[in-house]
């Protein structure tokens, strides 16, 4: 078992947080979202995607506005809240944290 | 010459090979249930349409208005399955399970049958190996002293045959229609690819393991002066060798029925068995005694 294989459920675990992270940067539209992700270890489909868009913004993690684009129909453009800014720092902090414990137990003592 | 059907994505017109679109139904069909329960179910729907309507643009050109199947496939693969939520996981899985259930009703399933199917059917009703019933339906026959061959014939004539493929479903009631036919092959067809890969390896593994012991045997068999005819060992046939015993005990009961000579030699078995049995019994209380 390699490492992307042992890791599967833990970046399914993460998939939010990098959702999170995309839009943090940059406002997008899912179809973006899918092709930042695409060439990371996070690549997702659309099936998994829409849920998940959904499930952020219901939480109030996530907001969107419609905006026509130039070929073809209007897209919905995501955004992070001010919840969802201060949702993925907390997330960011403790990812630091876990790293900087896991860093701590390797040092030879 | 392929049929087309027309259909209508989130406001966007597509023409579709006639079996892309049953996989294209399909696949919103199980997108729409995995998200039963979801309160933004109607728009994350819209927003798959959608997103299969983009995919379907490069389809298109000028020369080209129809989608194909192939194509269909393609983007239903692009997709990807959609999944629930994770906290409405646990819920959607138990109204899966509701939803494969059936109406049920018994059949006689003349698939696989010996006589008239009706263990097949009652195996199938109930949901247990058809060898279980028939052992059962056996003991029956024997505790009722062959009374139970009569109720035998009277379900044979009265429950009717599983003749249709949807009263075959019936039988065990699994669910028939159509769509949901076609979703279950789908189904199961995707699990297949997901296994498919662990399930090849693991034959790998059996392959190799076999092929070995094959070797070992043939080594032991040429010491032990056997020659290369020898052959690996097989498991032999259990279901074959049990429905022999069933179908000699039939036999055997017909004739102890019938037929006086074999009448007789029943009745004399019987008894040796009972003064063997009783002597038996005699000699341990002896044994014990003394």
């Amino acid at each position: 078992m390699n490492a992307s294989e042992r890791f599967a459920s833990l970046r399914k675990g993460l998939l939010e947080f990098a959702v999170l992270s995309t839009i943090s940067s940059h406002e997008a539209y899912a179809a973006d979202i899918l092709a930042t992700l695409s060439s990371t270890d996070f690549q997702t489909q659309e099936g998994t995607l829409y849920p998940l868009l959904s499930k952020l913004r219901r939480e109030g993690l996530l907001e969107y506005e419609w905006r026509e684009s130039e070929n073809g129909p209007p897209r919905k453009y995501y955004s992070l809240t001010i919840k969802g800014e201060s949702e993925l720092q907390a997330t960011q902090a403790y990812w630091k944290e876990l790293i900087s414990t896991l860093k701590s137990l390797s040092v030879k003592r | 010459m392929n049929k087309i059907t027309g259909i209508n994505l989130n406001g966007n017109a597509y023409q579709l090979e006639e079996p892309g679109f049953v996989s294209l139904s399909t696949y919103l069909a199980q997108a729409k249930a995995h998200l039963a329960g979801n309160p933004d179910q109607e728009e994350i729907m819209a927003d798959l349409e959608q997103a299969i309507a983009d995919k379907f643009q490069r389809f298109l050109s000028e020369h080209k208005t129809v989608i194909t199947e192939s194509e269909v496939t393609i983007v239903i693969g692009e997709m990807g399955p959609v999944d629930g939520d994770d906290a409405e996981a646990g819920a959607s899985g138990t109204s899966d399970e509701s939803q494969t259930a059936g109406p049920k009703r018994l059949y006689r399933v003349q698939k696989g049958e010996i006589i008239g199917g009706v263990a097949n059917g009652v195996a199938a009703y109930f949901n247990v190996d058809v060898l279980i019933v028939r052992i059962i339906f056996v003991l029956l026959t024997i505790f009722t002293s062959g009374g139970f061959i009569f109720a035998y014939i009277i379900a044979m004539i009265f429950v009717p045959l599983a003749r249709t493929q949807e009263e075959q479903a019936a039988a065990s009631g699994i669910p028939f229609n159509a769509e949901e036919l076609i979703a279950r092959a789908k189904t199961e067809y995707a699990k297949l690819g997901d296994k498919s890969t662990e399930w090849r390896s693991q034959f790998r593994n059996l392959r190799k393991e076999h092929k070995r012991q094959e070797q070992q045997y043939r080594k032991w068999a040429q010491k032990a002066k056997y020659n290369k005819h020898y052959q690996y060992p097989s498991h032999g046939n259990s279901f074959g060798q049990l429905m022999g015993l069933l179908v000699i005990s039939f036999f055997m009961w017909l004739g102890y029925h019938h037929v006086s000579v074999i009448h007789d030699f029943l009745d004399a078995a019987w008894n040796l068995w009972h003064r063997v049995a009783d002597q038996l019994a005699q000699f341990v209380v002896d044994h014990d005694n003394g």
